[in-house]
């Protein structure tokens, strides 16, 4: 906490109950915001790893070779022609609900830009809400 | 009755399904401040302001590792939904399948699975059950709507939380710029 000597110019900005709601619902904006970020990461990785898997696939020359395909904790030997399949089918689900997150975050990104707005509007220094 | 009910449903929406105590906003420092309770020094009411918002950080606390439980528990449940949807695939076409199944960390085995109609869950405390591929596949879509619905319940008390926290950090700066604009006062006219 800053020592009592700093200084507060105007500090006696009257924060009234309707304030309060709207910090509150922007902070719990900013967490949730911060949880889709994190879950974006997870499944644009994850997209990235059944693309890589995909490109493998097309390099193998052997066509009737059998691959193990991940199934929970379970290889299970697939025809090449399945596992591509496959992967074409878990690639889109994901992609499906990357595209979900993404709708979610810029939603959630304009009604925090709303609240900012009118937060600074009506605290101007006193207040940060910037993320960190 | 029944609308009864309803109303209530309607008007604790936003609240906690834990039973949170709901934060206390402070309207007016200077009237929160001459409440007989908050006589002592400003550092008396800070700490005890700080205490509240502790008990809400544990409960936080608590409540992210339960989410964090269920979003692990989720995607485990699908991934044995997948499973069954193959065995019910290979069932159809009456083929069974090669597999290198877990045996133990970094050791996996070789084993065909013939066509099946059964499969054993996996029910917790040492316990597990046989059911046929659709009664396990109901089970298991039973389980996730259950952990989906849990997990919409603690992200819904996680929120409520957070803006209990968010209230009280705001009463705890207020009180303390309250006081730093008092000692100003008390030295200028000094």
């Amino acid at each position: 906490m800053s020592s009592s000597s700093a200084f507060h110019p105007d500090s006696d900005v009257h924060v009234t109950f309707e304030d309060q709601q709207k910090i509150n619902k922007f902070a719990q904006f900013n967490a949730q915001m911060e949880d889709c970020k994190d879950e974006l990461k997870n499944k644009q990785n994850e997209l990235k790893n059944l693309e890589d898997a995909a490109d493998e696939l097309e390099m193998l020359l052997d066509d009737s070779i059998q691959v193990p395909f991940l199934i929970g904790e379970v290889f299970v030997c697939k025809s090449v022609e399945d596992a591509q399949s496959s992967l074409k089918e878990s690639k889109s689900d994901l992609k499906q609900s990357i595209k979900e997150i993404e709708d979610k975050c810029s939603s959630l990104k304009s009604t925090m830009e709303t609240l900012k707005t009118q937060l600074y509007a009506k605290f101007g220094t006193h207040i940060n809400l910037e993320a960190e | 009755m029944e609308g009864d009910k309803e109303i209530v449903t309607e008007t604790d929406k936003k609240k906690s399904f834990a039973g949170i105590p709901e934060a206390f906003f402070v309207d007016d420092v200077d009237v929160f401040m001459a409440k007989p309770e908050n006589a002592g020094p400003t550092e008396a009411v800070i700490r005890k302001l700080d205490e509240q918002l502790s008990k809400y950080k544990f409960m936080e606390y608590n409540l992210s590792s339960k989410k964090r439980g269920l979003k692990s528990q989720i995607p485990d449940l699908e991934k044995s939904v997948d499973m069954i949807n193959m065995l019910k695939k290979q069932q159809a076409i009456n083929s069974g399948f090669d597999t290198q199944f877990l045996l133990s960390e970094q050791v996996f085995m070789k084993a065909t699975v013939p066509p099946t109609d059964k499969v054993c869950l996996w029910m917790g405390a040492n316990v597990m059950l046989e059911y046929t591929l659709d009664d396990a596949l109901a089970l298991l879509k039973k389980n996730i709507n259950t952990a989906n619905k849990n997990l919409g319940c603690v992200e819904n008390d996680l929120d409520f939380l957070r803006d209990q926290i968010t209230t009280m950090e705001v009463n705890m700066a207020r009180v303390h710029n309250w006081d730093v604009k008092r000692r100003q006062a008390i030295k200028a006219t000094s």
